[in-house]
């Protein structure tokens, strides 16, 4: 009787043996691309992004993951973005990677949507990081960032007295920051601060500054396109990263720029949470992406022209 | 020893611990069937599955092997138009015009478009860096020093080759659109001649590497993780599918230890990842065409075989198991049969021949035997009864020929001692008491005998004694005539009489008395002889009938008793048999207990030969 017990048990094991066996099998051929990772940006077409984009995608094909890389026009506040999240994780995405528009008034709601969808923030933490860190974090470096380009500025001895143009996301204000402590230290005057480039004209117009600094990749293009027909009269600074504002320093509208590495940023953010997908026990980690200094004379270095002339096939 | 060595051996295999059940023979046809074929199959199956992965890895290094070779020779091509096109314009173009009169510009844009795929500019600078000519027709940068690009020196330094730049952006002329283009500079060292003056200038053919990034692209479209990608003869990369990885430092290639490769098949291991290359050397350009497999991508493809072998495996297991049980089945089922039979056989039935009929030739001949022992062994008990029966018959024979001698001597002392004092009556009275006497006893050799009988006997033999001891003594039969044709063993009473007379009634003073009395109740019959004797203590009652008893004397009363007694057990049962009850100075009472067995020629005949049972008995009352 036991003996038949014994049998029976072995046989049946066997059994259950092959038909896990039978069903991992046709589970291992149907599970391509399970996951799917949506990715919320501001102007999402904007040319500024081109590099991010490139390092999503790259990502995306690395790890096997669906990318979904959302239209979206210039999110002016929080309330556009927050329904373009909503939509998303409604939609079913496993994962979010977002750029905040505004790092302040959102803490609550990516606590609360993040038990939803696995968010990932890009460019800017929250102004006040939640402890538990339900989300992750891949930033650029915006204090260094702000502190070498108050440095690239001050390099110049001609620059005396600059303008500055802020803009109104999130990491520009992080950079701002460091900047005014890179010119205080290095003491540059600054003539005037403006939140945008017709105020920066009218501006230049009244107390004209040797410099002016912008802190983003648009208002750098804006600057550059009004003054580039004054033949370097006004030095141009600033953070950019599109292929036009490389052909203004290219073609000296631009004195000096520095340039986050935005492929790593996109790179890497995707493929965290690609990995964190395939295996919740895993921990994302927050990273800070580097970036270049790059003025004429150097862009087309060996080592800069890889990062700051993507080859996107 | 060695013999030793293999008992031990095998003593192991099936009775690992003393306590342990041992397997049935089942159990170990099935266990050792099952651990050799398992065995074997998963052997198989492993030398089989090296063998297979031995040719999965050969095949797919062969394809790759081809794979490398064919985009090798594809790239060759394309180096080769894109040298024919420099080749065409410096022979047939350049070499032929005097720039002092005209330029070649037309002719340049010319075969510019008709290779503006693969093209991004011509250009043709003079020794100083002067550009003469250039299509598509496009605005030089200010302040650009060609000089110290090394795509003109390199051209300039070795004159009579050709020279393949690794890829960089173009940074010659300014761009429309802000579009910047990826090329790989094909630079040579030209003849230009101005007034009939030959001086020395460098053309430049600069090649779109987004056609050579397509190339590779399609061959690396694969989703296997094996890849191909290129290097300069130095170890620099010129294409690679992860190429921005690379660049942003997330991924590592060990294309500088590879790119020192000789052409061929290497097998490296590289960051803790083992993985075969295989190195093609692209002519023109001195480029290394490096394929990587990692070894990953040789378990990918084994993945699905793997699977199907577990499966299979696990199949041809469940199959043998199953099989292996019905051929334990069939080849144990006789045995068992056997087994049962042999249980029951036990119990004294035959072995029925169906039990063992359809089993093997060796279970038939194991049943066959065992049931010629099992008949050898019925016969032997039955030779075992009968022999005992003979023994038990001889006993008897023998106890009655210890009495008859004892008696006799007694009887014949009497006779004689009347003789001597002259009293012939008394004489012939006991000598025709004697030859009653020895009728009863001889009874034609009869050991059963009627009741009156015996009691006629005894009468017989107390007529002898009375004479004998001059009626020192009285004696008075009261017996229930209706016992007396019942079965009773000879020669029981006379000694009880005996023991009355010489240890009960001889030596006394006053009148002795012996009574016999006879009766039946139920089924049994009870004789009594008791007197008014000396009597004895209870503990020499007790020793009376107890055969071990050293101390009886084994001679008169105590032989006569113990043989009376085993006598009556012999032919009755241990039911029956006597009773001695006495008490010292008041005489002693014998009680014979015998079975009311009438006596008829069948009965006497059966109790001749042995006892009677217990249902014969019962069915004779």
């Amino acid at each position: 009787m036991k003996k038949n017990k014994l049998f029976i048990s072995i046989i049946f094991m066997l059994i259950a043996a092959l038909l896990i066996l039978i069903m991992q099998e046709n589970s291992t051929t149907a599970s391509e691309a399970s996951h799917q990772i949506s990715v919320i940006v501001s102007d999402s077409n904007s040319a500024r992004w081109t590099r991010f984009r490139a390092g999503l995608e790259q990502a995306a094909k690395d790890y096997n993951v669906n990318l979904n890389y959302v239209t979206t026009t210039k999110l002016d506040d929080m309330e556009q973005e927050k329904s373009a999240i909503d939509k998303e994780i409604d939609n079913g995405t496993n994962a979010i990677i977002v750029q905040l528009v505004d790092n302040v008034t959102a803490h609550d709601y990516i606590t609360e949507r993040s038990k939803n969808a696995t968010i990932a923030l890009i460019e800017t933490d929250l102004e006040q990081p939640d402890t538990s860190k339900s989300y992750s974090v891949t930033q650029a470096d915006n204090q260094g960032i702000g502190t070498a380009l108050g440095q690239l500025v001050s390099s110049d001895t001609t620059n005396d007295s600059v303008g500055i143009v802020t803009g109104d996301s999130a990491a520009v204000s992080m950079r701002f920051e460091a900047l005014q402590k890179a010119f205080e230290a290095k003491n540059v005057k600054i003539s005037w601060t403006v939140q945008n480039s017709e105020e920066a004209v009218l501006k230049q117009i009244g107390s004209p500054a040797a410099a002016i600094v912008t802190l983003d990749n648009e208002t750098l293009e804006e600057i550059a396109e009004d003054y580039k027909d004054t033949k370097g009269k006004v030095k141009i600074y600033g953070v950019g990263c599109s292929d036009k504002s490389i052909y203004y320093l290219d073609s000296s509208k631009i004195a000096g720029m520095i340039v986050p590495n935005e492929y790593t940023m996109g790179y890497v953010s995707l493929s965290k949470v690609a990995i964190f997908l395939n295996n919740r026990m895993s921990k994302i980690v927050d990273t800070t992406v580097n970036y270049f200094t790059v003025t004429k004379e150097n862009l087309y270095s060996t080592e800069n022209q890889k990062m700051i002339f993507p080859i996107v096939g | 020893m060695s013999e030793q060595r293999k008992t031990k051996k095998r003593t192991y295999l099936f009775h690992r611990r003393p306590d342990a059940t041992p397997l049935s023979i089942r159990g170990i046809i099935l266990t050792t069937f099952t651990v050799v074929a398992v065995g074997s199959v998963l052997l198989t199956s492993f030398v089989l599955y090296q063998q297979f992965e031995k040719h999965s890895r050969k095949m797919i290094t062969d394809s790759t092997e081809r794979l490398t070779e064919q985009a090798a020779m594809r790239l060759e091509n394309h180096l080769t138009s894109m040298r024919e096109i420099s080749d065409a314009l410096y022979y047939d173009v350049i070499k032929d015009t005097d720039f002092s009169q005209s330029n070649v510009n037309d002719e340049m844009n010319t075969l510019y478009e008709a290779n503006s795929n693969n093209l991004v500019s011509f250009a043709l600078y003079t020794q100083s860096g002067q550009l003469l000519s250039a299509a598509p027709t496009l605005m030089q940068k200010e302040g650009l020093d060609v000089t110290q690009e090394d795509w003109f020196q390199n051209a300039l330094n070795n004159e009579e080759n050709l020279h393949f730049s690794v890829p960089h952006v173009q940074n010659l002329f300014n761009s429309q659109s802000n579009r910047y283009y990826w090329v790989i500079s094909l630079s040579r060292a030209v003849v230009i001649t101005t007034n009939g003056v030959p001086q020395e200038g460098v053309l430049l053919v600069d090649m779109n590497y987004s056609s050579i990034e397509q190339m590779f692209n399609e061959v690396n479209d694969k989703n296997n993780g094996q890849y191909i990608y290129l290097t300069g003869s130095e170890g620099q990369i010129i294409y690679h599918p992860r190429q921005m990885q690379i660049n942003a430092d997330l991924y590592n290639e060990n294309n500088l230890q590879e790119a020192s490769y000789d052409d061929g098949v290497h097998e490296e291991t590289f960051q803790s990842t083992s993985r075969t290359t295989i190195i093609d050397t692209i002519s023109y350009a001195g480029w290394k065409m490096i394929s990587v497999i990692p070894s990953t991508t040789f378990s990918l493809g084994m993945n699905s075989y793997r699977y199907f072998l577990v499966m299979v495996i696990i199949v041809v297991i469940l199959t043998i198991i199953l099989i292996n049980r019905l051929v334990a089945q069939r080849i144990s089922r006789p045995l068992t049969d056997l087994d049962e039979a042999i249980q029951t056989a036990q119990e004294g039935k035959p072995l029925i021949p169906a039990d063992y009929d359809g089993g093997s030739r060796e279970v038939q001949l194991l049943g066959r035997t065992l049931e010629g022992y099992r008949e050898r062994n019925t016969q032997l008990m039955q030779d075992i009864v009968v022999e005992q029966e003979e023994k038990r018959k001889s006993e008897l024979d023998a106890l009655q020929a210890q009495i008859n001698p004892h008696f006799l001597y007694n009887t014949l002392d009497s006779i004689v001692w009347m003789i001597e004092s002259e009293r012939r009556k008394d004489a012939v009275f006991m000598v025709t008491q004697l030859a009653s006497l020895f009728r009863i006893s001889l009874s034609h050799g009869d050991t059963i005998i009627t009741i009156e009988d015996e009691l006629k006997h005894a009468e017989n033999y107390m007529n002898i004694q009375k004479v004998r001891f001059k009626d020192s003594f009285t004696v008075s039969f009261d017996v229930d005539h209706a016992i007396e044709p019942y079965c009773t063993v000879k020669l029981i009473v006379q000694p009880i009489l005996e023991n009355a007379v010489y240890y009960g009634v001889k030596n006394m003073d006053e009148d002795g008395r012996i009574n016999v009395r006879g009766w039946r109740e139920e089924n049994d019959i009870y004789i009594t002889v008791d007197d008014n004797g000396f009597g004895m203590p209870q503990e020499v009652v007790d020793q009376l009938l107890d055969e071990n008893n050293k101390h009886v004397p084994h001679h008169g009363s105590g032989v006569g008793l113990i043989n009376v007694q085993k006598r009556i057990q012999l032919r009755f049962g241990q039911q029956y048999g006597l009773k001695i009850e006495s008490e010292a100075d008041h005489g002693t009472k014998v009680t014979i207990h015998l079975p009311a067995i009438i006596y008829n020629e069948r009965n006497h005949e059966m109790l001749e030969n042995g006892r009677m049972t217990q249902e014969d008995e019962h069915e004779e009352k």
